[in-house]
């Protein structure tokens, strides 16, 4: 696996007023911690984390830090906080790790072709789309390429039928589902039209006009009790 | 349509929209999501809309999850009635949603197809939306 290099600046300040600065002046706040350093505020430069992010490795793209010119510490990128829906990086933690120790990593699970199912009729339904491994940093695949042509409707594929790699062992329990192929839901719904006349209809009164009643009691005694208290 | 089966209290307040969502931000289940750009209520009917629309669009090939839920009773008075005696009855249901949040996933159907389901499906609600994938959030 690759390795990428990353400048940072150490030195911020703590606290939310000066994260939002920094943020303003388009970096991003981090921390960096783990395998034999100290934990230190940093900040990185929000373009410059986006290319180290955005390689083939994805989130698990090995880091190399460069705090302030000082000697490089290789690092993995964790928790990172993006903002709800702008495309913005908020803060990132940078975990220090060495390449002689096993580490439990998320992997992304690419399906390759089409499902024997899928081509009758059934629906492709991916259950889970990472799998957790541990492995050494050098070894950890950019992602899992899982072969699905075969599979038939009702049928589906676990991560014990996940290919075998050299040096990659998959912690999760073996018979966690990762995809299968299903009936569509549809066919055991009822017709469209009936629908399209719900959409249209009013609402239907259920058991919670029922349950209401008795409630409504209960608040209506609550605020003349209130009413008595105020005019006391 | 999605509703409560039964509730604690009959009505609620309407409360503040102010702020971005704190959970439901990301693709969870399916590929491909309809996400929040704006606050609003959505409510049960336009779930409805929405979820028929992108079945439509999909030729019942895929998997939908809705990821919201109209939890919250909107009440109002009749019409042409003079102001006070109390709040009104509930008359539907709505869900809060703040701006980031998922609302729609979809799986199982080729990137080109759900994009035009999604965007068929936002048409249906009242806010602005956007189609994300799980790779992008």
């Amino acid at each position: 696996m690759s390795q990428v290099t990353l400048r940072a600046q150490a030195g911020r300040a703590p606290g939310s007023r000066e994260s939002r600065r920094i943020r303003r002046d388009g970096n991003v706040p981090a921390v960096v911690y783990g395998h034999d350093i100290e934990s230190r505020p940093i900040s990185v430069d929000s373009h410059d984390l986006r290319v180290a992010l955005h390689t083939e490795a994805g989130a698990n793209a090995l880091i190399n830090l460069e705090i302030d010119g000082e000697k490089p510490v290789l690092t993995m990128a964790r928790a990172i906080d993006k903002h709800p829906f702008r495309n913005e990086y908020r803060h990132v933690d940078f975990v220090a790790i060495s390449l002689e120790e096993k580490l439990r990593v998320e992997v992304n699970i690419h399906f390759e072709g089409t499902p024997v199912g899928v081509r009758e009729g059934g629906v492709f339904s991916p259950r889970r789309t990472t799998v957790e491994v541990l492995t050494l940093p050098t070894t950890i695949p950019d992602f899992i390429e899982l072969d699905v042509s075969e599979v038939e409707l009702n049928e589906s594929l676990r991560i014990a039928d996940l290919p075998d790699l050299e040096g990659v062992e998959y912690t999760e329990d073996p018979e966690a589902v990762v995809m299968s192929v299903t009936v569509p839901a549809a066919e055991i719904e009822e017709p469209e039209p009936e629908e399209d006349l719900l959409l249209e209809g009013e609402l239907p009164e259920g058991e919670e006009g029922e349950a209401v009643e008795g409630e409504e009691g209960e608040e209506g005694a609550e605020e003349a009790s209130e009413e008595e208290a105020a005019a006391e | 349509m999605l509703m409560p089966k039964r509730t604690k209290h009959r009505k609620m307040h309407r409360g503040r929209m102010s702020g971005v969502a704190k959970g439901g931000t990301k693709v969870n289940f399916g590929e491909y999501g309809l996400q929040a750009l704006e606050p609003g209520w959505i409510t049960s009917r336009q779930i409805e809309a929405t979820r028929v629309a992108i079945t439509r669009a999909v030729k019942r090939g895929g998997k939908v999850w809705i990821t919201i839920f109209p939890d919250k009773p909107v009440t109002q008075k009749p019409a042409e009635t003079r102001m006070g005696s109390g709040k009104g009855s509930p008359e539907f249901w709505v869900s809060v949603v703040k701006p980031g949040r998922v609302m729609f996933e979809l799986a199982g159907v080729s990137e080109e197809l759900a994009r035009e389901a999604l965007r068929k499906g936002g048409h249906k609600l009242p806010i602005k939306t956007r189609i994300v994938s799980r790779e992008e959030l």
